[in-house]
């Protein structure tokens, strides 16, 4: 496996959800690839799909959801690939792959953390379990995880129970625990969305100087242009259930090309930048997933909107210079120079 | 009760608040806790027809000061006075029950979450017609025409009016609710992190149709949020909350340009930046530690175990909120000697 | 100037299934999602057809169930057929039974004499009776054609008293008590619940601690001594009544945990702030907010709380304490099947058992039903 072959292909991938009231594609045609230490963030309003698009690489989808076409392509570092969309959610390939390859931090820690197991436990728990250590050498990897964290008093920490614990201190838990076994894939979903800034600023900079000392790759899914532009070096911006564009951040932030990516960012008021009287909005709301638009998912709502075309026909995935990648018509009619190109 | 008359262009001044939950046995045989020192001594003046921002971490006291104003909870300290629309001023933290009932109809409040502000058991028409129910304003076919031309106000279809909230989105159900607010035209609204649950498109639709209403009806705002991209956006003067203090009061632009607190400049240099290359250039303070506990908050300066700047000083006395610049108010040993960055 | 075309332009059509749901009252969707819970839909079936055969005792049953038959006691069911032997259709009817005496044990014993066929009737002349004890009748819902034959479906007791007859007419005491007892647990418990979650504070705190005092009371040793002062010579209506405020007495604490506990998370809601600020009466914000909101899970908690009456009285009737012969009850018609040889020559006489069985759990799927039902954001 040279440098350049992905870590993770995911290609083609489409989950549904067969509900009373008809279909939901969650998850429509999505491709994305992380390469080994990279770092990619996932943005997008909520409901876009980049939960179940992420979960999908661990098999943790909900009951409900059908896992409908595609593949996820999984290279551990050992060698071999993986299929992980054709295992069976419950079998022992894909428990073998949860937590010890690949690991997973969540919005809500206290939602994946037991409340009535210490951290301590908690932490040993995937260590004994995949790595095969003993009790006692466990508990010292766990004290090691835990100041790897910058868990304040791992000593006493490890015998905490998660209640005890602030908003904060249950992420660095739980991204002790997500990195137990020195996985070559770290998940991250929307881990900072319910901490404050300046805590959010913490984990965001624990999570880059593990990501530089320890080498994995991380997915990075938020909803703020902010915390992507701080911690990922490529981004895939989804709308309901599509990768709409992905790219080098530096790029996209400069000249984002699907014109959903440019009105979304010219909707964040900007810190520090000059103030507007009033702020850019996107016309419209979300479509109903149930009944979403022919032709572009975005065209009702889109300012570039071509009468003919993009109502009527899907948007071609077309591929840009510099890794970068636009599902959107105007650049396919004219692949020389797009609205905003050159 | 004599009250000091405040000058015409200041709609609210609050002085020395302080609010305490708990603290005394809650009831017959059980344990005394400290009491929460939700709210400590905050002051600040708004003026009519401007936006007063409120930012600060949460569980800093923002919502609790929104509510001590309306009145939602019974004041431990201080006072808040109020221009009423006749120009005469009134004590809001002494007011009676009826004298706030007539004063309710002048100041209204914005919730944050969509779901839980709207009672779902009432229908639009309901829920918009009523605050004009309650106060007598309208009734029958007068109220339908008052709720159709509200709704039509806040971009909703008035043909909504039958239906529930579960039919709408959460930006949509926030705009019933701001057009509940506005329903009796109220002086005064207090919109409580009113678009931090919302998706960013949507959350610019109904903060542009805010600041659109303010213009119209000249509101005077008090906008709370935890978002300090937003709230310089739309403020014009902020205020920063910590562990029930107000740390810096100042108009925005000068705030952002040059904090007067440490705890200020913390804050603007957490919130990451959508630009890639600034943010790899910028050297971000870390504040270590965490947020004390309101009900056990540290000796002298809440914020100096945190403070990169903190002296001895720091650790035994509590500062007081002093006017470090003109018309800029600071709580801090050292405001206006220390030299912060801002956020430009 | 605001964007008024932000919401979607397509115009509202009223007819709109769509529509209809956007519409839809809270109580409306409350029925929608009970009526996709089965179990709970064909439970209210069931009570609905016990309480309206109780609630028609006199003409539902078949019999006075005092009557007393000496030559038909402990006679077995007879089940009801429609063809003969021999393949004729008869309508239905039940074959009579021979009664004859074991030579040796001298014990009865019945035998099927398919000779002779007892026609069974709709709506015929019976014993009289007074319906609700003012009306006089004499029409039943079904019985022998002949007025003096008599027909037996579920069999007799060991006096020759139609088990059929007793069991509707007891039912008609066991279903009320449950009902009415949990009424009067209702009004204890709601003004409890209410004033204590209502007011907090120093009241809340006397009220629960009465309710934690209430609930340590063992229940069994409580009853007994409560029965045993009870005199014999009392009117058996008046201990019925009684035993209905003792059983709501003690059973009143869950529901005024219930209300006190939903009253405590309403106040804390925003939209109950809300009324509040806009200047809503006390009054207004538990009328129009607070008790909507409640009435869903306090039915839900109601219709959860009958069984625990019904099974209440059934535990003391059947340990002799509570209602006494000759009211019926479920619970005497237990007590009365208590002995061993009961058990072996008259099985049938456990029939009551299996009635309290099927209302117990219809009322607990019901409840089960109507609850997750109520929940406004449930799916
Ligand atoms: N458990 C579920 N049942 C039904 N639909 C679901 C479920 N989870 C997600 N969905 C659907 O999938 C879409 C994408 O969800 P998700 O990936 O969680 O979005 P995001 O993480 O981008 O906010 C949503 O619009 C929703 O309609
Ligand atoms: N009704 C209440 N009873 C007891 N404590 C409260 C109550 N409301 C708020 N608090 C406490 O007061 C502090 C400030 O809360 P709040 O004003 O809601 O903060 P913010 O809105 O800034 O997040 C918190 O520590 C909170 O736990
Ligand atoms: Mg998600
Ligand atoms: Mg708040």
């Amino acid at each position: 496996m040279t440098e350049d072959t992905p870590l993770v292909e995911i290609t083609d991938l489409g989950v549904e959800f067969r509900l009373r009231e008809g279909v939901v594609r969650a998850v429509d045609g999505v491709s994305l690839h992380v390469r080994k230490g990279e770092v990619l963030g996932i943005v997008g309003e909520s409901g876009s799909g980049k939960s179940i698009s992420v979960r999908s690489i661990m098999q943790l989808l909900p009951k409900t959801a059908v896992l409908s076409r595609g593949s996820v392509l999984f290279r551990p570092p050992g060698g071999g690939e993986i299929d992980i969309a054709k295992l069976d959610r419950k079998g022992r390939d894909i428990r073998s792959l949860r937590g010890r390859h690949i690991g997973m931090i969540f919005q809500e820690p206290m939602t994946a953390l037991s409340p009535v197991h210490t951290i301590g436990h908690q932490v040993m728990t995937p260590i004994r379990l995949h790595l095969g250590l003993a009790k006692k050498a466990a508990r010292d990897r766990a004290r090691e995880l835990l100041q790897l964290v910058q868990m304040p008093r791992p000593d006493q920490m490890l015998d905490a129970y998660p209640h005890e614990l602030s908003g904060g201190m249950r992420q660095r838990a739980m991204i002790a625990i997500a990195l137990a076994c020195n996985p070559s894939l770290l998940i991250a979903d929307e881990p900072t969305t319910a901490l404050d800034v300046t805590t959010e600023a913490q984990i965001l900079d624990l999570l880059k100087s593990l990501q530089e000392r320890l080498g994995m790759a991380i997915i990075f899914i938020t909803h703020n242009f902010g915390v992507v532009a701080d911690i990922a070096d490529r981004i895939a911006v989804m709308y309901m259930g599509r990768v709409v564009e992905s790219g080098p951040v530096d790029d996209i932030f400069e000249s984002p090309q699907h014109p959903y990516t440019r009105a979304l960012m010219a909707s964040v008021p900007r810190l520090g930048a000059e103030r507007r009287r009033r702020l850019t909005t996107i016309p419209g709301m979300v479509p109903d997933p149930f009944e979403l638009p022919r032709g572009c998912s975005f065209h009702t709502r889109c300012s570039e909107m071509v009468e003919g075309v993009c109502d009527r026909l899907d948007a071609p995935l077309i591929d840009l210079s510099g890794g970068r990648n636009v599902r959107c018509h105007l650049h396919s009619q004219n692949q020389t120079g797009g609205p905003n190109a050159g | 009760m004599p009250v000091e008359p405040l000058n015409s262009e200041t709609l609210f001044a609050v002085t020395g608040l302080s609010k305490h939950f708990g603290g005394a046995a809650k009831g017959w045989l059980q344990k005394e806790k400290p009491a929460v020192k939700a709210v400590n001594d905050v002051s600040f003046t708004i003026a009519r027809g401007e936006t007063f921002g409120l930012v600060g971490e949460s569980g800093s006291g923002k919502s609790t000061v929104a509510r001590l104003m309306l009145r939602a909870y019974d004041v431990t300290a201080g006072s808040i006075r109020f221009r009423r629309s006749d120009g005469n001023t009134v004590e809001l933290a002494s007011a009676g029950k009826a004298e706030l009932q007539a004063l309710r109809r002048q100041m209204q409040m914005i919730f944050q979450d969509p779901y839980s502000s709207l009672n779902p058991r009432m229908t639009l028409l309901e829920l918009v017609g009523e605050p004009l129910l309650i106060h007598g304003v309208a009734s029958g076919s007068e109220l339908e025409d008052r709720v159709a031309e509200l709704l039509r106000l806040v971009g909703l279809r008035p043909e909504f009016r039958g239906r529930y909230p579960h039919a709408f989105s959460g930006g949509q159900r926030q705009r019933i609710g701001i057009a509940r607010a506005l329903a009796l035209n109220p002086a005064f609204i207090a919109a409580d992190e009113a678009v931090s649950a919302l998706d960013v498109s949507v959350a610019a639709q109904n903060i542009n149709l805010m600041q659109d209403l303010q213009e119209q009806f000249g509101l005077t705002y008090l906008f709370i949020t935890h978002d300090l991209s937003m709230v310089q956006h739309i403020s014009n003067r902020i205020g920063v909350m910590y562990v029930g203090r107000l740390m810096e009061v100042s108009a925005t632009e000068p705030m952002f340009a040059e904090p007067l607190h440490p705890y200020t400049e913390a804050l603007l240099s957490a919130v990451p930046q959508p630009d890639p290359k600034r943010n790899r250039g910028r050297k971000r303070i870390m504040l270590k530690g965490e947020i004390p506990d309101a009900s056990n908050p540290p000796k002298g300066c809440a914020f100096h175990p945190r403070c990169p700047y903190a002296k001895d000083i720091c650790k035994a006395e509590e500062p007081e909120l002093r006017e470090a610049k003109p018309g800029r108010f600071s709580r801090c040993h050292f405001a206006g000697e220390l030299s912060l960055t801002g956020a430009y | 100037m605001t964007d008024t075309t932000l919401i979607n332009p397509t115009p509202v059509d009223t007819n709109d299934a769509k529509e209809a749901l956007y519409r839809a009252t809270p109580r409306q969707l409350m029925w929608w999602r009970f009526r996709k819970h089965k179990l709970a839909v064909i439970s209210l079936c069931v009570l609905v057809f016990a309480y309206l055969t109780i609630a028609f005792a006199e003409f539902t049953a078949p019999y006075d169930p005092y009557e007393i038959t000496e030559m038909a006691t402990m006679q077995p069911p007879q089940p009801v057929h429609l063809f003969d032997e021999d393949w004729n259709f008869q309508g239905p009817f039940v074959y009579g039974l021979k009664r004859t005496r074991d030579l040796e044990t001298a014990a009865v014993i019945y035998t099927v004499d398919t000779d002779e066929i007892v026609p069974l009737r709709f709506f015929v002349e019976g014993p009289e009776y007074l319906f609700w004890g003012l009306i006089p009748g004499s029409i039943h819902l079904f019985g022998a054609e002949d007025p003096d034959a008599r027909i037996y479906l579920l069999g007799t007791d060991t006096l020759g008293r139609d088990l059929l007859s007793r069991l509707i007419h007891g039912g008609r005491t066991t279903l009320t008590i449950g009902i009415l007892g949990v009424f009067f647990s209702f009004l204890i418990g709601i003004t409890l619940g209410s004033i204590s979650g209502y007011y907090g504070g120093r009241t809340d705190g006397a009220i629960q601690r009465l309710m934690e005092f209430i609930r340590s009371i063992p229940t069994i040793p409580l009853w007994m001594g409560l029965a045993a002062a009870l005199p014999v010579e009392w009117d058996p209506l008046f201990v019925y009544f009684l035993i209905t405020i003792l059983l709501s007495l003690i059973s009143w604490t869950h529901l005024a945990r219930t209300v006190r506990g939903s009253f405590l998370s309403l106040r804390g809601e925003d939209y109950v702030l809300a009324a509040r600020l806009l200047g809503a009466s006390e009054k207004r914000i538990i009328i129009k907010h607070m008790l909507p909101a409640m009435t869903s899970y306090i039915i839900a908690a109601v219709t959860l709380s009958v069984p625990e009456m019904i099974l209440g009285e059934t535990a003391l009737s059947f340990l002799g304490l509570g209602l006494r012969p000759p009211v019926v009850s479920w619970g005497v018609l237990l007590q009365e099947a208590q002995s061993l040889r009961v058990i072996v020559q008259a099985p049938w006489l456990l029939l009551p058992g299996l009635a309290i069985v099927i209302i117990v759990l219809s009322f607990n799927f019901l409840g089960d039903g109507l609850r997750d039902a109520a929940d406004p954001y449930g799916r």
